[in-house]
């Protein structure tokens, strides 16, 4: 119990079948994780190995078909929707590979949405999506769409999206892949700092350059963890 | 609150986004909510607003049923003594309608009136608009006074008010105007000047023998009457029965077998028109919801192609409720601003109903758009934006997260989805096809109506009314003379065509007038219990100019005098009812109309002419007898011509002989037979050109979802489709696959639609004529239709997914 208080994530046995027709797919097979605050977690593997299964379930957007999550000491492996959403409101923060930004909002408002969500009220909504733009280097473009920006402006307001809300977790799934090379340093670079401000990061790439930016690397394969090993140099 | 303006911010730049969307959202929902404020705003004008009198509720019109109908009317006698002898009345009031001819500035003109008792308007609670009305005090005035309908005033007098206190010269008797009511009162019906009775109750309008307020004979007079506060009908009706069946002992002959029935003065006024008006309503909404499914559809397939949108939302912590509310923000968005066009087109529809409703639709004045209405269209919108958006909400969010952010921007509930479209079409189809055939059975009615035969040939005949106000013309020989010398005048002029005057003319909703009748020779029936028949008062030229034809005997002639037999005609009805496989010539008739002292003037039947449809088209002809007007005059006739001439020249001829004859008198109204004709199917053509509307647009609305849903069905199954031409299925196939589906639901939903046109139907019944409620050809036809149009909507995009190329579609995934 102890053990899961320290803990920021852990998870215990966590399996995921998809079930299509008559064939299962054991998407995920007992995985075991625990992640503590403040850690900067990457997930590597082979495409098909279970990545974004896990990262699904890490941030509520899907149910595992067995084991046991505890986020931030409590279960939530069998909690109601409406607990999930503001779960995910409150406590996770998602930077998707394809941005996710909604077209028809400005940027502004795609920061604030998440806000709104939460029925904060509006100057502290303003305050809180003018910091998460300037943190990012975009609120000189907070009245753009986001059609008018390139991938890693729109990165950017994604990972601002994710961090006005202040959430417990960052869940990164794949961030520089759909941006240039110089983008996605861009992109690291700002997920670093924000670890060096306290934030407890958990990415999913198959980038080994960007795997190493974190402190510690697991690796799946065929839906389980094969590896699991802290990186000292990683925060250098 | 914020959010909730956040919301519809956004709605509206989704909306302003997707133009081609929002056009034909708003359009469809305009034609919904339009239509239904437009049928609405006559409904309420008609059925649902209170009487503009004081305490409505209290006002009741007192009539008497006998065994064979309920009657309207009452003699002055029996009035006077209702009004004298009941405890539970705070007022009883009686009119009687009639035309008069009143000289605005020195043209004559003829006017609607009704001569009323003093305590009319105080019983019947009206406050005037300008100027007061009569009140008991004037009962001692002895008549002399007027007052103005609004419509009345302000056609003849512009408005002016400094008309209060003048005096206008009508016959031989001076009479001053004291005030005008507004339009909204029109009690009794149509009437434009109300006349003060010169005595405790109206004259009748034929002479009587003796003083006719102490005759029981003649029931002619209207009654309204006040209950007193906190007495119900009931107990007033009892209170009524108790003198009746006391007049039933003074007065047998005239009094027994009559029982009291009270009515509320608004079911007497709107009760005949309220069935329709109600079906018109239940088609409009009916139409409404046809347009709140196509809208649903279309908002499914626009949502469903926003699924990486309700994605990101979910994923950011939005919980189903406020994904819906977000969605139903843009349906009620799309819905207000249909609903504001809808307003616009309410006000046209409400116009146009209001020209082409019959003028005996009552309450016409109270139609109009207003706040009251406007709030109607708000309530409306807001309950459809809220009907066709819920669905589409509710089915997309659903869909968990995972699916939606899949790099497929289609939800993952699709065919959950596609299921919903399925339904809604079906619900679509099936509505339209109800409406389709109510349009179908009453559009026949109408057709079946129009070939009906009225016993009369209406080309080339025109028609004439004239009035011979009782002051100048006080006796029957008077009035005979007149009439004599009108026809010869008429025919005098060289090469004139046959003319003859009638009373009433056929198809007219004027006066009927009836008479009961004994037959010489048979058995007597109690009082009350005579058999009736139609009284027709004619010039003996009247069955050449309308080519009634004769089937046996002999026609009136001018030689059937005063002083000869009296002689009458009889139809075709009476003579096989009355005289089945037995000659009727040579039978004699009592008709109640004793002359010169004898106790029964008997009336010898001289021949036997063709049925007529007297009533309406859609009503057999009933027994009827003719009569010269030698015999029953009546002050107000119709001349009736036929020619070849325009009608401005016959019309000019009629007044020419008039006017040589009398200058003082106005030609009444001028129509020609056809035009009588087609006003007598007014309302029928109306209901029929109403529900025919919706049908059409109920039809134009099931093919636009059924084209929606195909063309959406071949959007997301392109790459499908592709698959299937890569690996050699031909064009047949694919237009197969599109138009199969199509018709799958076309077919389920004309199922629907046939038991549900079955149900929906019976409530028409009363209102067919010459075809049934089931009939199978109208069933039948209007499905094919139906099914027809629908294929064709799903062969265009299904032509379109022939000329997908695989290699483009493969590649596009």
């Amino acid at each position: 119990m102890t053990e899961s208080v320290q803990s920021l994530i852990k998870l215990e046995g966590i399996t995921k079948v998809f079930y299509t027709d008559e064939v299962e797919t054991h998407a995920l097979a007992g995985v075991h994780l625990d992640i503590r605050k403040g850690e900067y977690v990457s997930i590597a593997g082979p495409s098909g190995c279970g990545k974004s299964t896990l990262l699904s379930i890490l941030g509520l957007l899907d149910t595992p078909t067995d084991g046991r999550y505890f986020l931030n000491g409590r279960t939530v492996a069998d909690v109601t929707a409406s607990e999930r959403a503001r779960i995910r409101n409150r406590e996770i923060g998602f930077i998707f590979q394809s941005f996710n930004l909604i077209g028809d909002l400005t940027v502004f408002e795609n920061v604030e949405l998440p806000l709104t969500y939460r029925g904060m009220k509006a100057a502290e909504r303003k305050r809180r999506s003018e910091e998460a733009l300037e943190r990012v280097g975009m609120a000189h473009r907070a009245k753009h769409l986001p059609s008018q920006l390139s991938g890693g402006q729109q990165q950017r307001v994604a990972v601002a999206r994710a961090v006005a809300g202040e959430p417990l977790i960052l869940l990164a799934d794949e961030p520089t892949g759909n941006l240039d090379s110089r983008s996605g340093e861009a992109v690291m670079d700002l997920l670093r700092e924000l670890h060096r401000g306290g934030a407890t990061i958990c990415m999913v790439t198959h980038d080994p350059r960007y795997a190493r930016h974190a402190e510690r690397a697991i690796h799946l394969f065929d839906g389980r963890v094969v590896e699991d090993m802290e990186m000292a140099a990683a925060t250098e | 609150m914020h959010t909730l303006l956040q919301d519809l911010r956004y709605a509206a730049r989704l909306l302003r986004r997707a133009p081609a969307f929002t056009i034909v959202a708003v359009a469809t929902l305009a034609l919904g909510i339009g239509a239904t404020t437009g049928v609405f705003s006559v409904v309420d004008g008609v059925l649902l607003r209170p009487l503009p009198y004081h305490h409505p509720d209290q006002l009741v019109a007192v009539q008497r049923a006998t065994p064979r109908a309920v009657d309207n009317a009452m003699s002055a006698a029996d009035f006077l003594d209702f009004q004298a002898r009941n405890h539970t009345l705070a007022g009883m009031a009686a009119s009687i309608e009639g035309i008069f001819t009143l000289r605005v500035r020195g043209v004559p003109v003829q006017v609607a009136r009704a001569v009323v008792t003093s305590n009319f308007f105080p019983v019947l609670g009206v406050t005037p608009l300008v100027g007061r009305v009569f009140g008991p005090a004037d009962a001692k005035a002895g008549g002399g006074l007027l007052v103005l309908s609004e419509p009345f005033w302000r056609q003849q007098f512009g408005s002016d008010p400094r008309v209060i206190g003048r005096a206008f010269q009508i016959g031989n008797r001076s009479y001053t105007v004291v005030g005008v009511v507004p339009a909204s009162f029109a009690w009794p019906h149509g009437a434009q000047v109300w006349q003060l009775a010169s005595r405790a109750a109206p004259a009748p309008p034929v002479a009587l023998k003796g003083d006719y307020l102490t005759n029981r004979g003649m029931q002619y007079l209207q009654v309204a009457a006040r209950l007193r506060s906190g007495v119900t009908a009931a107990a007033a009706t009892a209170d009524l029965e108790t003198i009746q069946s006391h007049l039933a002992r003074l007065d047998p002959d005239n009094e027994s077998g009559r029982t009291i029935r009270l009515t509320s003065l608004r079911d007497e006024l709107v009760g005949p028109v309220r069935p329709v008006l109600l079906i018109l309503l239940a088609a409009v909404t009916m139409l409404l919801l046809i347009a709140c499914v196509n809208v649903a559809n279309l908002l499914l397939a626009r949502a469903t192609g926003r699924g990486r949108e309700i994605g990101i939302r979910t994923a950011l912590g939005a919980g189903r409720g406020r994904l819906i509310r977000q969605l139903v923000t843009e349906s009620l968005l799309l819905s207000l601003a249909g609903g504001a066009a809808g307003l616009l087109l309410a006000a046209w529809i409400t116009d146009a109903l209001a020209h082409l409703a019959p003028h005996s639709l009552p309450r016409l004045a109270d139609v109009h758009v207003d706040l009251r209405v406007a709030l109607f269209a708000l309530a409306v919108s807001a309950v459809t934006g809220i009907l066709f958006g819920i669905v589409p909400a509710w089915q997309v969010s659903k869909a968990g997260p995972i699916e939606t952010l899949r790099a497929d921007t289609r939800t993952g509930t699709g065919a959950s989805s596609q299921r919903t479209a399925n339904v809604m079409v079906v619900a679509q189809v099936g509505l339209s096809l109800v409406l389709l055939i109510a349009a179908g059975l009453i559009g026949q009615s109408l057709l079946k109506l129009i070939e009906q035969n009225p016993g009369f040939r209406p080309d080339h005949v025109v028609s004439a009314q004239l009035f011979l106000p009782p002051p100048q013309y006080p006796t029957q020989a008077a009035q005979v003379d007149f009439y004599r010398r009108f026809l010869e005048q008429f025919a005098a002029r060289p090469g004139a065509p046959p003319i003859a005057i009638t009373c009433p003319l056929p198809l007219d909703p004027g006066d009927t007038i009836s008479a009961a009748f004994k037959i010489r020779g048979r058995a007597e029936t109690a009082p009350g219990h005579r058999p009736l028949a139609g009284l027709i008062i004619i010039s003996p030229g009247y069955f050449h100019v309308m080519d009634i034809p004769l089937e046996r005997g002999r026609l009136l002639t001018d030689a059937d005098r005063d002083e000869a037999p009296r002689a009458i005609l009889i139809n075709r009805t009476m003579a096989q009812r009355y005289w089945p496989g037995a000659d009727p010539l040579g039978g004699q008739l009592d008709l109640g109309m004793s002359r010169k002292g004898q106790p029964t003037a008997w009336f010898t039947v001289v021949g036997v002419v063709g049925d007529v449809r007297t009533a309406s088209l859609r009503t057999a002809p009933g027994p009827q007898i003719y009569l010269t007007y030698r015999e029953f005059l009546l002050p107000f006739m119709t001349a009736v011509v036929r020619s070849p001439r325009s009608v401005r020249a016959v019309t000019s001829d009629l007044r020419s002989a008039l006017a040589a004859v009398d200058p003082s008198l106005p030609l009444g109204t001028v129509r020609t037979m056809p035009d009588v004709v087609a006003a007598s199917v007014q309302q029928p053509r109306l209901r029929a050109l109403v529900l025919g509307s919706f049908a059409v647009l109920a039809l134009a609305l099931a093919v636009i979802g059924i084209y929606g849903l195909m063309n959406y069905s071949v959007v997301t199954r392109t790459r499908e489709f592709g698959v299937r031409m890569a690996l050699g299925a031909g064009r047949g196939h694919i237009v197969g696959l599109v138009v199969g589906r199509g018709l799958k639901l076309l077919l389920v939903g004309t199922a629907a639609g046939i038991v549900g046109a079955w149900a929906v139907t019976r409530a028409l019944s009363g209102f067919l004529y010459g075809v049934a409620a089931a009939d199978p050809l109208t069933y039948v036809g209007l499905s094919l239709l139906l099914v027809a149009a629908g294929v064709l909507a799903s062969y265009m995009p299904a032509r379109r997914a022939t000329r997908i190329d695989p290699m483009i579609a493969l590649r596009s995934e």
